[in-house]
């Protein structure tokens, strides 16, 4: 209940948030659902313009000085941070996060939080989402984590698939990763509140899966296991 | 204590059997007739903006469910936050009364609405910034308190309103 009073208070007045958190010297356990909201109400009460390196500088003086330390990429409020930032400029946000977070994107922790930032960029940003993936893969690379955990998350949250996903999925060293990658889009966990499960929804049409299976480069028995789960999936509409 | 938990319903599809199919890539016409989608089966619960916009305080009440929600979890899903949003309504309507009339309802009542009396009077808080934000915030110092041990710092799990403490266990 604490972060719901933070996130009204950072939504009408961040100045007056920021007070209230800073006198009421919550510690790291409060910290850790109060820094999101922070970063929630001031995003909304700033509107188109976000001043996002502030809301990281007020998230560092806001940090506890004793008691339990976090370390850089555990700072509650810099993944919403990162997250929503990226939803509007990946580039620049997830440069920001791998360096001030201290990200080692070959280590699979710091690479699981990066792919999941990635998946949750929204349609019309994954150009960029996955032109920045490019470019830190020709600066030498991830560990394929990234990848695997950017395809989780769109299967959780994305609506469509596309050209872009079809590159990325190429980048996993791994055959057997490539695979499952591309089950899990097949198949994804269901996210709906309510789903019919006579007539279940797949948020993924048959055709940009097949394509996706194609892009995988797999094998033709794993090829086919794949295109058989998706008719399978199709035929039980 | 016997509170539940609110659980968002997630329903798990899963799809077994069907033909055999080989296809090379998909062209773009194809990608186009096949991309009809299935009518949906979501239903909203979000109330249109007249409707949310001047309730009168006889409606708000009769809104309040017996059993006040439990949150188990920071971050809400917009399902929940539309449950809790009639506490809000109830804040920006009467502000401290709010607090007070929520307080009053859960004495004696069952343990669920014992638990989910925190949430709701934060929610409430919520409402009552809207009108006075400086006044709310005031009369928040002191709403949180310790718990002892490694609970004894404000904000862990303990309320107090008026004199009167009361226990959440969550934040």
């Amino acid at each position: 209940m604490v972060n719901e009073v933070t996130r009204k208070a950072a939504e009408l007045d961040p100045e007056t948030a920021l007070k209230f958190i800073e006198e009421n010297n919550f510690q790291s356990m409060p910290l850790s659902s109060v820094l999101p909201a922070y970063v929630e109400g001031v995003i909304k009460h700033s509107g188109e313009a976000v001043d996002w390196l502030g809301i990281a500088d007020d998230l560092k003086s806001l940090s506890p000085s004793e008691g339990i330390l976090w370390k850089p990429n555990q700072m509650p409020g810099r993944r919403m941070l990162v997250s929503e930032w990226a939803k509007v400029d990946p580039g620049a946000a997830l440069e920001w996060y791998v360096s001030d977070a201290e990200i080692e994107l070959h280590q699979p922790e710091g690479a699981v939080a990066v792919g999941r930032i990635l998946g949750g960029i929204p349609p019309e940003k994954q150009p960029q989402a996955v032109r920045w993936m490019e470019q830190v893969r020709d600066q030498g690379g991830w560990d394929d984590q990234l990848v695997a955990s950017y395809g989780k998350t769109l299967a959780i949250r994305a609506t469509s698939l596309g050209p872009d996903v079809e590159r990325v999925v190429k980048w996993m060293a791994d055959e057997n990763g490539r695979y499952e990658f591309v089950v899990g889009l097949i198949q994804p966990p269901a996210r709906l509140p309510i789903q019919d499960l006579e007539n279940p929804i797949f948020q993924f049409d048959r055709s940009e899966l097949i394509n996706l299976v194609h892009a995988a480069d797999l094998p033709a028995e794993k090829r086919s296991d794949l295109l058989q789960r998706i008719e399978s999936r199709n035929s039980s509409r | 204590m016997e509170g539940k938990d609110v659980l968002c319903g997630l329903a798990m599809a899963s799809v077994i059997g069907g033909a055999i199919y080989f296809s090379d890539r998909v062209n773009s016409s194809e990608r186009q007739g096949d991309t009809a989608s299935p009518p949906s089966v979501t239903v909203s619960t979000r109330r249109t903006s007249a409707e949310i916009r001047n309730p009168s305080r006889e409606e708000i009440i009769s809104r309040i469910p017996e059993q006040f929600p439990v949150i188990g979890s920071p971050f809400l899903t917009e399902e929940l936050r539309d449950q809790m949003d009639v506490f809000r309504q109830l804040g920006a309507l009467d502000g401290e009364k709010a607090l007070d009339y929520l307080m009053a309802k859960s004495e004696g009542a069952n343990s669920q609405t014992a638990m989910g009396l925190p949430h709701a009077m934060g929610f409430a808080f919520s409402g009552w910034m809207e009108s006075d934000l400086k006044g709310a915030l005031a009369a928040f110092e002191g709403f949180l308190i310790g718990g002892g041990g490694t609970f004894a710092h404000p904000g862990a799990n303990m309320f107090k309103w008026k004199g009167k403490k009361f226990y959440s266990g969550m934040f």
